[in-house]
């Protein structure tokens, strides 16, 4: 659907949702075999003017951001680094490159019994599981941006006799630069996730995670609900907002 | 080009080792022996660092009392039985919204509302929902490999019908031949590729999901081994989901690999 979607065209897409909704509460109200799963539409409405007003969501969904830009500043800017010394030295490529892309193999989240077992069920284990969950495509997409630089610029630096330092700065770098930020735009999006993910595993002190958690073993479904609403929202504003971003700056590219 | 080292080293004899592909080995090998050293000298603690050795002693021994196996396939059927269900209805959906705009504009909307939802937040609510048995797993599995699959289908057929409409016109082809000598080729590789990455997706969403709330499987294993401190299962669970991920890809791609070879023979 694009800005040019005619209004009724518009209406007919919010169809589908509004029957599914409308089926959500008829089995709410008239089913009794799912009766603790299908809340009904007031219940979580109840719900989530009960975590507003306590503000129990805030909390927690401040805590989870809070995770989140932590974990997100560590692992760019290892990420950074890494991917910097990988593109800028072939020996550093082949010794760490082989165990990097095998490390990668491993699912994100089963790195976590490791970490619990060594951080325990704590806060730097959290941020520890986020800033990994980065680190490979800030990396990846660094390196690749870096290595990259079209060779008609490196001439061009090459004519002007850049000394190594000035070639990295003012030639390599901006070229790597859409790279870049395509890497920082995925890893915002591994690093909402696997924050919820860490939260969900590591379920102490505040967070949307365990909020959830708890919620779903006190069978509180639409506190569950609340829950996935906010992270879809936010993950899909984070995406939105990083994008607006990465527009603005990389204008001068185009 | 590339930067080289601000070393004193002579080119020829350097470059030429660190381009040797036996070279790629020297990490991997080096981590191992100071793992092993670092056991050895004791200044660890057991409980935080196990040898590797006793790690692939304890990855034969889960292997001959048949407890790798039975976590493995736990796991391993819900990641078929998931990738099967979402594939098919993938395909079907991602098929309507190319062809059909109409469609596009009913579903389209609800379609990308649903996937905005990270697979992995769902899995409370699949718990109140379906219990925690074997339903609410292969239903997360299918979530990831549905939209993943739906949208590259999707996308691929509706850039097909644009391109090369024109030329299934000229030809006066019949709307099946259309289909088998136009889209199908067409879409193969995104398709393909759509669903390796469903796959990807679905095994990291499975394995975390195994860790969360599961009495089977590879991740319920390594959560289990977690709570009784014993590192050496966990390793051992790690190395698994490392190289199950990897054959995973690995196994999609040489199929990628193998189909679009044969469609390029025949054309």
């Amino acid at each position: 659907m694009s800005a040019s979607t005619p209004w009724p065209d518009r209406l007919r897409g919010l169809v589908i949702p509004a029957v599914l909704l409308t089926l959500w509460q008829w089995a709410a109200h008239h089913s009794t075999v799912y009766a603790y799963a299908f809340v009904p539409l007031e219940q979580i409405w109840q719900g989530l003017l009960q975590s507003v007003t306590d503000g129990g969501l805030f909390i927690n969904l401040g805590a989870s951001l809070a995770r989140t830009s932590a974990g997100l500043l560590i692992g760019s800017v290892a990420g950074l680094a890494l991917g910097g010394i990988l593109a800028l030295s072939p020996l550093a490529d082949k010794l760490a490159g082989t165990l990097f892309h095998a490390l990668r193999q491993v699912p994100l989240l089963a790195w976590a019994p490791l970490i619990g077992l060594w951080f325990g069920n704590s806060e730097p284990a959290r941020l520890l599981v986020i800033s990994l969950a980065e680190l490979y495509p800030v990396t990846l997409n660094t390196f690749e941006g870096l290595h990259q630089t079209e060779q008609r610029h490196l001439e061009l630096a090459g004519l002007y006799q850049l000394n190594l330092w000035q070639q990295f700065w003012r030639v390599r770098l901006p070229g790597a630069l859409p790279q870049v930020f395509t890497g920082l735009m995925h890893a915002l999006t591994f690093a909402w996730i696997s924050a919820v993910g860490a939260e969900m595993l590591f379920s102490a002190g505040p967070g949307i995670g365990s909020m959830m958690l708890t919620a779903e073993t006190n069978q509180r479904m639409e506190i569950v609900l609340i829950c996935v609403i906010t992270i879809s929202i936010m993950g899909a504003l984070m995406n939105l907002g990083l994008a607006a971003l990465a527009r603005r700056s990389l204008r001068w590219h185009q | 080009m590339s930067l080289s080292l601000p070393l004193p080293v002579r080119a020829l004899p350097w470059r030429r080792l660190i381009n040797h592909p036996g070279f790629l080995l020297v990490a991997p090998a080096l981590l191992l022996a100071a793992w092993q050293t670092a056991c050895n000298s004791g200044a660890v603690s057991p409980q935080l660092l196990v040898p590797p050795v006793q790690v692939w002693r304890t990855a034969l021994a889960l292997i001959s009392s048949g407890e790798l196996w039975q976590n493995l396939s736990a796991s391993l059927y819900r990641l078929f039985t998931g990738f099967v269900a979402g594939t098919v209805g993938g395909l079907v959906f991602g098929a309507l919204l190319g062809t059909k705009p109409r469609f596009v504009v009913w579903f389209g909307p609800t379609f990308n509302l649903l996937r905005q939802v990270p697979g992995i937040a769902l899995v409370p609510a699949l718990i109140l929902l379906f219990g925690v048995g074997e339903t609410f797993k292969i239903v997360v599995v299918g979530k990831a490999v549905f939209f993943s699959v739906a949208l590259a289908t999707g996308e691929s057929i509706r850039a097909v019908s644009g391109r090369w409409s024109e030329v299934g016109e000229l030809y006066r082809l019949s709307h099946w031949q259309r289909l088998r000598y136009i889209t199908l080729p067409a879409s193969l590789a995104p398709v393909l590729t759509g669903m390796r990455i469903g796959l990807n997706r679905a095994w990291m969403v499975l394995v975390a999901t195994e860790l969360i709330a599961s009495e089977s499987g590879l991740g319920q294993m390594m959560e289990m081994a977690r709570q009784m401190f014993q590192m050496d299962v966990v390793m051992v669970g790690i190395v698994l989901t490392g190289v199950i991920g990897f054959a995973l890809d690995r196994g999609l791609r040489v199929i990628q690999r193998a189909l679009l070879r044969r469609q390029g023979a025949n054309a």
